[in-house]
């Protein structure tokens, strides 16, 4: 087991194998620009696969999707909590108001049944605009 | 996949980019990003990215490749699908988990494995058999470097293949044991093993060249 010798020189020959191991450690195998051009064109394309959203959808999925695109433009999930909290309190504010707000309801049925809103009816539309003309 | 022609080893420096694009490193302050962040650079489309690793990782590949498989254009191959199937990988990377450089070279390790088991099942490919130098073009000194050369490279072929890609990892790429054990999955003691009986093995197939070889001297 060495290099045809005596096998007390196997240290040699051990030494003489570690000597072509670091010479082929000096012969680095430099990739072709073909092989490095062919490499970076399948990455380009890996990429823009990547950046490409699928060209064909099933049906169904579009309003899936549109849900989706919603629910990602006002900040996700989280935010949509906060969304439905919010609507949710503005809802019951409407049905319930507090003391201190005026109740809309209220307001909505003193207006229409007041004489100022009346008032209106007598007005001559075809007078007014004429006067808007004049000046 | 390309079908690249096979080109000879050659010791050169490291070129600059390929088709004029910067590499990363050269916009980075430092010594430039690492494998996992490169990668995820390269998920949200960054093509500089691709350049580094591409300049990072194919070498080594290459490297390993072309030592176990005795063949360039072959290597050349197994490197292009690597690195495919790393750009494929790099949208669903998880950093951290493992090294890219240790997944590659386990990546370059079983389409070898499955190259060889294809062709062990079909023909027998010609062009793996290194080409003998011509004598008439070489210095002596370089006739003997090339001996070396193409002697190393014939007793590694002459190894069963997973001696020989332990042999390749420790000895040529000087990867630590517990990180080819990664490569290899296997246990750390399996490689120690592998690389022994590799080298014993080195040592019997190269004795008989010993003169021929320009270690008569030694």
């Amino acid at each position: 087991m060495s290099w045809g010798i005596a096998m007390s020189d196997d240290t040699k020959a051990e030494n003489n194998l570690e000597a072509l191991f670091a010479e082929a450690r000096q012969v680095p195998a430099r990739p072709s620009e073909d092989l490095m051009a062919a490499i970076l064109a399948d990455a380009a394309a890996v990429q823009s696969e990547l950046g490409t959203p699928p060209v064909t959808q099933p049906p169904g999925r579009f309003s899936l999707r549109i849900w989706q695109q919603f629910v990602s433009a006002i900040g996700g999930w989280p935010a949509f909590g906060g969304l439905a909290a919010a609507s949710m309190a503005g809802l019951w504010i409407g049905i319930s108001p507090p003391a201190f707000l005026p109740d809309p309801v209220e307001q909505i049925y003193q207006i229409s049944s007041s004489e100022d809103v009346l008032a209106y009816n007598d007005i001559d539309l075809v007078t007014w605009l004429g006067e808007e003309a004049v000046e | 996949m390309v079908q690249l022609q096979a080109t000879p080893l050659t010791v050169t420096s490291r070129q600059p980019p390929y088709r004029g694009m910067p590499r990363v490193s050269e916009v980075a302050a430092d010594a430039g990003p690492s494998d996992d962040a490169l990668l995820k650079l390269f998920a949200n489309g960054e093509a500089r990215a691709a350049v580094e690793l591409t300049e990072r990782l194919a070498p080594r590949a290459l490297a390993v490749a072309t030592r176990v498989l005795g063949n360039r254009a072959e290597a050349e191959d197994v490197t292009q699908d690597a690195m495919m199937r790393l750009w494929r990988q790099a949208a669903e990377w998880q950093p951290g988990q493992a090294k890219v450089s240790t997944w590659i070279y386990r990546v370059v390790m079983n389409l070898c494995i499955d190259l060889k088991r294809r062709q062990r099942g079909g023909h027998i490919d010609l062009d793996a058999i290194p080409e003998p130098p011509d004598p008439g073009q070489q210095a002596p000194e370089q006739m003997q470097d090339n001996a070396r050369h193409d002697a190393l490279q014939l007793a590694l072929l002459q190894l069963p293949e997973r001696q020989r890609q332990a042999v390749v990892l420790r000895h040529i790429e000087e990867l630590a044991n517990p990180e080819i054990a990664g490569i290899m999955e296997i246990s750390v003691e399996a490689v120690e093993s592998l690389t022994a009986r590799g080298k014993r093995a080195l040592t019997k197939i190269l004795a008989g060249r010993r003169d021929e070889l320009g270690y008569s001297d030694v």
